[in-house]
């Protein structure tokens, strides 16, 4: 076994124990959790098996595992910096709109 | 601040001045009120967009008839309010728009576009122009410039959603859309410092694109 399959699973085992933490103290639904520990087992299994990713990869016509995992993880971040940005306008529009709300009211006295 | 505030209300009595204090930690606003302006407080920065919209529903709530838009920094003059009030007057329109180019055929114009930085004339404007015009279809003389005269009907319609600075090319656009009619006016812009460069630029152009998906 290689030391970064090790990491791998290492990391999975512990983001695994947080999905369950959150679980626990209700911040999460079942759905959500058992959406990650999917996600997590994914993870595990592309570590312990690398060829296994291969064989997924080529069926969408990449050469080798790990680059479809690569594309993917990219898209994946790309996605959600986009949403991000997006999100904080809004948080950005509605603070304004409580400031300038205040701003109104407390000259009005 | 003082120094500006004064020169407007040197206008005339029916001038009244607001200044929109965005979450300054200095003494503008006390500088401001002891002139005689009111003051608004943004509690939290906001941006100039943020600030100006604020200022022009407290104009409108106190029924206001015009509206100005006035850098309190003190690079606009005075005077050029009440060459605008006048040209409104005679040629009625929806909304003034100051040009710092349109100042060659007025008396200090020519003085006055000598002061703006190199870069900014035959850089930074040509870019900001054809920005500008990509996303109003509107070709003016000049962009983001901070002085307008807006009638009370006009304002009542613009509304600014960009907090920060790209606000000026989403009224451009709202006089566009909703077909207010308007006309650039000369004024006079004082150089102290450089201003918005290109980092502010490109600010502003991140700021329009993403406000398509907000």
């Amino acid at each position: 076994m290689h030391i970064i399959q090790i990491f791998l699973i290492l990391f999975v085992l512990f983001a695994v124990y947080k999905t369950g933490v959150r679980l626990r103290k209700k911040e999460m639904t079942a759905s959500q959790f058992i959406f990650w520990c999917v996600v997590w087992a994914a993870i595990a299994a592309a570590a312990l098996f690398p060829e296994w990713t291969t064989v997924v990869a080529n069926r969408f016509g990449v050469g080798r595992g790990t680059d479809f995992l690569l594309y993917l993880s990219v898209a994946l971040l790309l996605y959600t910096s986009f949403k991000l940005t997006v999100r904080v306008q809004k948080l950005d529009r509605d603070l304004t709109k409580v400031v300038r709300r205040d701003a109104l009211d407390t000259t009005k006295k | 601040m003082g120094e500006t505030v004064r020169s407007i209300f040197a206008l005339g009595e029916e001038m009244r001045v607001l200044v929109v204090d965005d979450g300054s930690s200095d003494n503008t606003a006390d500088a401001a009120t002891f002139s005689g302006a009111t003051v608004l407080r943004h509690s939290v920065n906001r941006g100039q967009g943020a600030a100006l919209q604020t200022g022009t529903e407290w104009a409108l709530a106190e029924g206001a008839e015009v509206i100005v838009h006035f850098d309190a920094d003190g690079q606009f003059v005075a005077e050029d309010i009440a060459t605008a009030l006048t040209r409104l007057q005679e040629f009625p329109s929806d909304i003034l728009l100051g040009s710092r180019y349109l100042s060659f055929w007025s008396r200090s114009g020519a003085e006055a576009i000598e002061s703006i930085p190199i870069t900014k004339r035959y850089v930074l404007f040509p870019i900001a122009r054809m920005v500008n015009w990509a996303f109003t279809g509107l070709w003016l003389t000049d962009v983001h410039n901070g002085f307008r005269v807006l009638s009370r009907s006009a304002a009542e319609k613009i509304f600014i959603t960009h907090d920060g600075m790209a606000h000026n090319t989403e009224i451009i656009g709202q006089i566009r859309r909703l077909g207010l009619s308007f006309e650039e006016v000369p004024v006079r812009v004082r150089y102290r410092t450089y201003g918005q460069g290109l980092r502010g630029g490109f600010k502003i152009l991140g700021d329009l694109l993403f406000s398509w998906f907000a």
